[in-house]
């Protein structure tokens, strides 16, 4: 059986493990799994998104995995990963829309390969990708969902949007999906005003304790805000956790809620907040019921877990209210059906465990002969 | 067997070796009953340095390449559209050509197409559109294809998507030489080393028996240029006459280079005060040029080390005159190792001027050494008995790619790389 031959590159450190990062890194999993020969290469800074020529082709990139090899990450120019791509027949750019060194990963990919695209959410090159980019019949935009595929659907005619958050290993049974209701809540993310979190702290019923877990230093006019708007409430904000950390905390709180908004507290609006919603497939995997506001993509997010109905207009911090009142009022039995239920549709749409499957499917490419 | 054949020129514009090798290689496919098209580029202007008819099926769909013409590339060196116009037919794609050729392949499919010289043509663009045919694919290689690459990639870098599609392609090289230099961006599918042929029917016999007398004539014929190492051979000469002021020796020179190498080859002859016992000759067509070949005593050809193979010391050896001639060109990989006349560095005047001088002093031992010569090399590069029987047992076991559909790929990403160029 000739083995699929695939390189994936990110165009954006994986250095800071945000959601974009992890999505990298669990992509690769998802295609090694299969037995697939795989390279992952990925920028060793940020890089400025427009740069010229011979400042991209010396850019440092590392080779963070192989397949093939058990040597130790190593340091290469950009030209040296454009040369290597000849040996895949799929090159898969993650954050292609970072900077312009995805035009010549364009360039660089002939007729009888793969060109694989997903954006991550890093997108300075968004507004020149869209007036110059032509598609192609190799090319498709793998994007992480239907809204960022939709998005996508601009600049491009071949554009899926399958998902994936979990692998089917790491969903919690057992007593996780079973526990009593201790009106505990949590808000995982970057502090970041896009991300609502003064919704989150408003719409908590009096009854609920918060735990805010993300770097308080990225904003320091929203952080303040934030303890303003704290104040007299059960609210912990714990910081950036290590991963452990975080998942503990995850794990002991009943409900999750994402509140992220494009119309932000002051007044301005941005275009996108959120490309996923990553954080509500990590809910479900750990047994914990998500809140979400209706700021795309979440609503699709939370349609495919079979928690549509809890979802709030963005911004409106009673209806968050009510809805965690709504968890608060189901007896433990419905909770733990629901957890179940949730996690099943989970399996059915978001696992990394056939993401590779799934993609290859949907964009009709045959599997190793 | 349906053969399409493309080279970058063709007759009427010819500029030495690999597209006459073409030539050569067409008509004999033609006489052994095979169906043969030769594509190449239009000859307009400038272009149109010969006045040869062919008889072959020639179809001239690409565009002109000018960019050969040395009056054109000194006129617009510092021009970045001239530039940039040079980086991709040279390095990258030329979309016209592309279009072009998939639409002549849709319309004649090949069962064989055999790819010589893609320089000026947007090499990837012709490689790749090739590769997607359903036949099988070769490319001969009679130069240095991946330098020349490598070294037009200035606005856009197309070394990944060569050596990818390099892996689709058979080559033949016509030298070890061009093997290595020719898998420095990545390897081939399979690479042949087949040399370059010579048929000696193509020396009359009459030319071939006759001795010459009187003055002791050397001849060089070829591309005037540096690289053929013309300003060597004058140097030489020079010393020579200096050397042997008795002695009648002439030097003629056929062929043809740029206006301003000429122009410096005249004014080294007069410098070096040999006007009188150099015959310039200019362009001769090949067929009075293996006629006249008799008349001379024996040929000098100090050719660059990096010459891809040299047919002019071949086709001098079968025409019965000693070479003198550099060892470490493609053809030197294939004389013998005891050859009297193999110069070590060219620009060791002393050396090439003792070759010369032994020349002189040993006239009745030449032929001699010449048919000893071509002997040893008719045992490799007979062109119809062992060049192109290698050349269809390389075919035969070429395989047959499989097709991949449309230009639109190829066609999407150099539109989007043109266009993100002009944002820098």
């Amino acid at each position: 059986m000739n083995r699929e031959r695939i390189a994936l590159i990110s165009l954006f450190p994986l250095g800071n493990m945000g959601g974009g990062e992890f999505l990298t890194l669990n992509t690769l999993k998802a295609v090694a799994a299969t037995g697939a020969q795989c390279r992952l290469y990925a920028a060793q800074r940020e890089i400025p998104p427009l740069q010229p020529l011979n400042a991209r082709l010396t850019t440092e990139f590392l080779q963070v995995f192989d397949s093939e090899s058990r040597q130790r990450p190593a340091s290469l120019a950009f030209k040296d990963v454009l040369a290597a791509c000849a040996d895949f027949d799929v090159v898969w750019v993650h954050q292609y829309l970072s900077n312009d060194l995805v035009f010549d990963l364009i360039n660089t990919v002939a007729s009888d390969q793969t060109l694989l695209l997903t954006n991550e959410g890093h997108e300075p090159l968004l507004g020149l990708f869209n007036q110059i980019y032509q598609w192609s019949p190799n090319h498709w935009c793998v994007e992480i969902s239907n809204f960022s595929r939709d998005r996508a659907a601009g600049y491009t005619r071949q554009t899926i949007g399958p998902g994936a958050g979990a692998w089917n290993n790491q969903l919690r049974n057992g007593e996780q999906l079973t526990r009593p209701f201790r009106h505990r809540a949590c808000c995982i993310g970057r502090i970041l005003p896009h991300k609502g979190v003064e919704i989150s702290i408003e719409g908590l019923p009096n009854n609920f304790e918060l735990n805010v877990v993300g770097n308080p230093d990225l904003d320091a006019d929203y952080s303040k805000l934030l303890r303003q708007t704290a104040g007299g409430k059960h609210i912990q904000f714990l910081g950036p956790l290590a991963e452990a950390a975080k998942t503990r905390v995850l794990e002991e709180s009943d409900v999750l809620i994402a509140s992220s908004c494009v119309s932000l507290y002051n007044g301005k609006k941005i275009e996108q907040a959120e490309l996923l919603g990553l954080v509500l497939i990590e809910a479900v995997a750990a047994g914990v019921l998500p809140v979400a506001s209706d700021t795309s993509p979440f609503p699709e997010v939370m349609a495919n877990l079979g928690l549509g109905e809890y979802v709030y207009p963005q911004r409106d911090s009673g209806a968050l209210n009510r809805i965690l009142q709504r968890y608060e009022a189901l007896d433990d039995q419905s909770r733990t059906e629901l957890r179940r239920r949730s996690q099943a549709l989970l399996r059915q749409h978001y696992l990394f465990d056939d993401y590779w499957h799934r993609v290859r499917a949907a964009i009709g490419m045959r599997g190793p002969e | 067997m349906n053969f399409t054949l493309i080279s970058n020129i063709f007759e009427p514009h010819v500029r030495g070796g690999y597209e006459l090798g073409c030539q050569a290689i067409a008509r004999k496919l033609a006489t052994l009953g095979h169906q043969v098209t030769v594509l190449t580029s239009q000859a307009p202007g400038v272009l149109h340095k010969s006045a040869g008819t062919n008889g072959l099926n020639v179809r001239r769909i690409f565009e002109p390449v000018f960019e050969y013409e040395d009056g054109l590339s000194g006129t617009f060196a510092r021009n970045p559209f001239w530039q940039r116009r040079v980086d991709n037919a040279f390095g990258g794609v030329l979309p016209a050509n592309v279009i072009a050729l998939d639409e002549h392949f849709s319309e004649h499919p090949p069962e064989v197409i055999w790819l010589f010289n893609p320089l000026g043509l947007g090499p990837v663009g012709i490689l790749e559109t090739i590769a997607r045919q359903p036949a099988r694919c070769l490319i001969h290689l009679m130069d240095h294809i991946d330098g020349s690459i490598a070294s037009h990639q200035h606005f856009h870098f197309y070394l990944g998507r060569w050596r990818r599609i390099k892996s689709r392609l058979t080559a033949i090289s016509c030298s070890e030489k061009m093997r290595a230099a020719n898998e420095q961006l990545g390897p081939y599918r399979h690479h042949h080393v087949i040399y370059n042929g010579f048929s000696p029917q193509e020396i009359p016999d009459s030319s071939r028996s006759h001795a010459p007398d009187g003055a002791f004539r050397f001849v060089y014929f070829g591309q005037f240029s540096r690289e053929k190492g013309l300003p060597q051979v004058v140097k030489a000469f020079a010393a020579l006459l200096r050397s042997q002021p008795t002695t009648d020796c002439r030097l003629d020179l056929f062929g043809k280079g740029g206006a301003a190498f000429e122009s410096e080859l005249h004014e080294q002859i007069q410098r070096e005060n040999v006007a009188g016992r150099v015959r310039w000759h200019g362009f001769t067509p090949k067929d009075e040029l293996l006629r006249r070949l008799h008349e001379y005593d024996a040929a000098i050809m100090l050719l660059n080390p990096s010459e891809p193979f040299g047919y002019a010391p071949l086709e001098a050896a079968c025409a019965g005159l000693a070479v003198i001639t550099t060892a470490d060109t493609g053809i030197g990989e294939i004389f013998p190792k005891t050859y009297p006349l193999l110069v070590a560095n060219r620009d060791d005047t002393s050396s090439v001027k003792k070759k010369m001088e032994w020349c002189v002093t040993h006239r009745g031992e030449l032929r001699s050494v010449a048919d000893q010569l071509w002997k040893h090399l008719a045992a490799r590069c007979d062109f119809d008995q062992l060049t192109m029987p290698a050349y269809l047992k390389a075919i035969e076991a070429c395989p047959v790619n499989q097709p991949i559909p449309g230009t639109t790929g190829l066609l999407a990403a150099n539109a989007t790389v043109e266009f993100a160029s002009h944002f820098h």
